[in-house]
């Protein structure tokens, strides 16, 4: 039978490793995912993912059952990918062009004309993402690339609704404008 | 419904946030505004690109990295555990502390430390204390220290004074006054002068001992002399 978040979250807090790798196992994708798509690097994401999970057992205590376990998850990974240190632009635009790299070997020439094609769409559209201010570009990750209601991004990122439809008009805006003038 | 605000429906719309009576209302002004209607038509070509984007990247979250991830999760946990129970032990230890039926059993290690620190702070104090009023030992030399003093103090009593002849000589009202009045008797003038000056060198070593640096020593009747 599968326990609940909070039991889970209860035993934690008393020591039972079991419980912490079962709450690993159902809620560190999405926050490896969070990580990786707002950081752009698979190291980041490793090292944000491991940090949360170990802070986990020191926070478990404190939490309360009342909240969602993985809205408040999404808070936490958010708070640490916008406070994570910044990319060197460099290193981020070669970690931009490598999530994007294809290998064109196995693929005939039609197919690999297409993979360039989308690879260098892509990688546009990550490039212009990446520019955004940390809040804008978490809204959008949080949004476009996870698919969270406007209420989940209000609770992840803690702010109001408005706030978040104003982040997204305006990340939007300016991923227009940097697309089309590229 | 002004452009503001159906720019912020265009983008709720597209996000699938807009009800259906609100959707009816921005319709309406899409109608007449061509400049809004452009923006939505360029918003939904640019949520679809960036959505696009994300496919494939989940690939990226495979097994292998989750369960890499999780052994070092799973190390660090266990110390964290580890330094967080004794924490909690030693917290506990002190709350105990507080609890009637246990205090003395559990509180002896407390109660020991607290003895050690509070001998430790007595200690200090005192020797704060002695330092800057002095030790009882010293307490003794001080009880000598006014004969020293009142040595002192006589050899600053000590002024040249006129006599009939017109000859220097000493008016000493203190310890050595034989001396000066063995001085005052002497010969002629040059040589009371000098017996004079060397009575009042005398005096001083007699009255600072080595302290005055003078140079002179104790002969066997227990004169100070030339070496």
């Amino acid at each position: 039978m599968k326990k609940d978040d909070a039991k889970l979250m209860s035993m934690v807090a008393e020591g039972d490793m079991e419980a912490l790798e079962q709450i690993y196992r159902r809620h560190s994708q999405f926050v490896y995912r969070v990580a990786f798509r707002f950081l752009g690097n698979e190291s980041d994401a490793a090292d944000i993912t491991h940090a949360l999970f170990v802070d986990l057992v020191t926070r478990a205590s404190k939490y309360k059952p009342h909240a969602n376990l993985s809205t408040w998850l999404y808070r936490v990974v958010v708070n640490r990918c916008i406070n994570w240190k910044k990319a060197a632009p460099q290193r981020l635009k070669a970690q931009i062009e490598e999530m994007d790299a294809v290998d064109a070997t196995t693929l005939d020439e039609e197919e690999q004309l297409e993979a360039l094609d989308r690879s260098r769409r892509h990688g546009e559209v990550r490039k212009a993402v990446a520019s955004l201010p940390p809040r804008q570009k978490m809204a959008v990750t949080l949004r476009d690339f996870e698919g969270l209601s406007y209420k989940e991004i209000s609770h992840a990122m803690g702010c109001s609704r408005r706030a978040v439809e104003s982040l997204l008009i305006r990340a939007r805006r300016a991923l227009m404008k940097t697309l089309n003038s590229g | 419904m002004n452009c503001n605000k159906a720019e912020r429906f265009i983008v709720a719309r597209v996000d699938g946030e807009l009800s259906e009576s609100r959707s009816l209302r921005l319709d309406e002004h899409l109608r007449f505004c061509p400049e809004c209607r452009r923006f939505s038509e360029q918003l939904q070509t640019l949520t679809a690109r960036v959505r696009d984007v994300c496919e494939g990247v989940d690939e990226v979250a495979d097994g292998a990295t989750m369960d890499r991830i999780w052994e070092g999760v799973r190390i660090e946990a266990a110390r964290e555990l580890k330094a967080g129970e004794a924490g909690k032990r030693r917290r506990s230890r002190w709350k105990r502390l507080g609890r009637d039926d246990e205090r003395v059993f559990l509180g002896l290690p407390e109660l020991g430390m607290g003895v050690v620190s509070l001998l430790a702070g007595l200690f200090i104090g005192s020797w704060c204390f002695f330092s800057a009023y002095g030790f009882p030992g010293s307490w003794e030399s001080s009880k000598k220290g006014p004969a020293v003093s009142s040595q002192k103090e006589s050899v600053a009593k000590t002024r040249f004074k006129k006599t009939r002849e017109g000859r220097q000589s000493w008016n000493y009202t203190g310890p050595g006054e034989h001396k000066m009045k063995q001085v005052a008797s002497g010969g002629d003038g040059r040589k009371n002068e000098e017996k004079s000056r060397f009575a009042e060198r005398s005096l001083v070593a007699e009255a600072f001992g080595d302290e005055a640096g003078l140079g002179m020593r104790l002969n066997l009747n227990g004169v100070y002399c030339e070496p």
